[in-house]
């Protein structure tokens, strides 16, 4: 057996790599994740329907930016934030990141660019496909 | 590498195949634009609720590195030479730096996205046995790496099942109404698009293939008790990254790295072995 290869081989190994699992099974009763104890649930919370869906939209210089066509790490690490802050009632951190897209957006040309972040609201078609309720822009007092 | 015994050829070939992966899985967020200094200064605004996260917060590191582009830039060229380096050199310190600046990047990037993302943990994994060239020890650490990998795929479904969402016939419909909905809205007509909208109509469909997905993450628990199916387990690996990129739209190529593990290395070895002797035949 694996552990006890490991006690015989090195006891500092073995205490590691036990209270890892230890660490890993305490979180995993407790149904709460803490790094580096990772439990990798991949979807496994019960998903109920929602009669309306939310997501958000950026123009860039007002054009649509077409999330499906950015690699992977650059869609999290835009959208990520975006839907976090948009979500929230904090003006000053959707200001922030309005600011941060404007350069992280911009054309090589460009210094800056000009953002606009909307609130899209679906709803789904008995076809499987969602279709638009509304799409307002998030906008503040002196935008 | 000291001398020419087996151990010490398969830690160099192991070493010259899965850190070179680790460099490209690295490449790719260079060219995602996705590195730290590449981040243009991006703002650190969410406060971390896990413990290891909010002490690195409150460190300051991950605010000095994506302000400052210059220790950002140098902090990168180290991330990529010190692998280079170890792959040249098999020293055990270029691969100890490698990994203590993946888990930073891979602790910045999940810090200032506000979500904790998986991906990278496979690279930090697998890099671990190379810390050791004692061959108890670094055998031990990667049957370790493929306990882990095993762990990864059976927890998944082990959750599913105790947490009854595998038995919700509107489970992954519902799943991928959330998930799906950008991708819909602006490439419904993609594969992964007509997918997502067949799935989402359809939800008893949607069901069996949550239920055909449960039982293929189950079946890596059979790897805990023998390595004769390692080969078959390999195959459901690829089999589960082109349906999670197809069905769900996710790359797991990040933790596909630790697939690795389930190699048969002694096959790789001979492989190799034999291409080597056929290269010096050629020239001669």
């Amino acid at each position: 057996m694996y552990l006890v290869k490991l006690y015989k081989h090195s006891k500092i190994l073995f205490t590691i790599i036990t209270l890892y699992i230890a660490g890993v099974l305490y979180y995993a009763a407790h149904q709460r994740e803490e790094f580096p104890f990772l439990l990798y649930g991949m979807y496994s919370l019960k998903e109920v329907g929602q009669p309306q869906y939310v997501t958000y939209a950026i123009k860039v210089n007002g054009e649509e930016l077409d999330y499906q066509i950015l690699p992977d790490a650059k869609r999290e690490l835009i959208t990520s934030p975006v839907y976090q802050v948009a979500g929230s009632d904090s003006t000053s951190d959707v200001q922030k990141i309005k600011a941060w897209l404007s350069k992280y957006l911009a054309d090589r040309k460009q210094y800056k660019s000009e953002i606009e972040i909307s609130r899209v609201v679906c709803s789904y078609g008995p076809n499987g496909k969602p279709y638009v309720l509304s799409k307002q822009p998030i906008t503040f007092y002196g935008e | 590498m000291e001398n020419s015994s087996p151990f010490n050829l398969q830690y160099s070939l192991k070493a010259r195949i899965v850190i070179p992966v680790a460099m490209v899985i690295l490449f790719i967020r260079f060219m995602s634009r996705a590195l730290i200094p590449q981040m243009e200064n991006i703002p650190v605004l969410f406060p971390q609720t896990e413990l290891f996260y909010a002490w690195v917060y409150k460190t300051g590191i991950i605010q000095f590195l994506v302000s400052d582009h210059w220790a950002g830039a140098v902090f990168d060229i180290v991330m990529f030479f010190s692998p280079l380096a170890f792959i040249i050199t098999l020293r055990r310190p270029f691969i100890v730096l490698f990994w203590l600046l993946a888990l930073t990047y891979f602790i910045t990037y999940n810090i200032v996205t506000g979500h904790h993302y998986h991906g990278l943990i496979g690279v930090l994994i697998v890099t671990i046995p190379f810390f050791s060239k004692d061959e108890k020890r670094f055998n031990l650490l990667w049957e370790g790496a493929r306990y882990y990998m095993l762990y990864v795929f059976a927890s998944a479904a082990l959750w599913k099942i105790l947490r009854g969402s595998v038995f919700y016939t509107d489970q992954l419909s519902n799943i991928l109404k959330a998930q799906q909905l950008d991708l819909l809205l602006q490439d419904s007509d993609s594969i992964s698009g007509h997918i997502a909208s067949y799935l989402i109509a359809n939800p008893q469909v949607g069901h069996v293939v949550l239920l055909i997905n449960v039982l293929l993450q189950l079946s890596f628990a059979i790897g805990f008790f023998t390595k004769k199916y390692d080969r078959l387990l390999l195959v459901l690996v690829v089999l589960f990254t082109i349906g999670n990129y197809f069905v769900m739209s996710i790359i797991s190529v990040e933790i596909l790295i630790l697939a690795f593990t389930l190699l048969n290395w002694d096959k790789v070895q001979a492989l190799a072995d034999k291409y080597m002797r056929k290269q010096k035949v050629t020239t001669a």
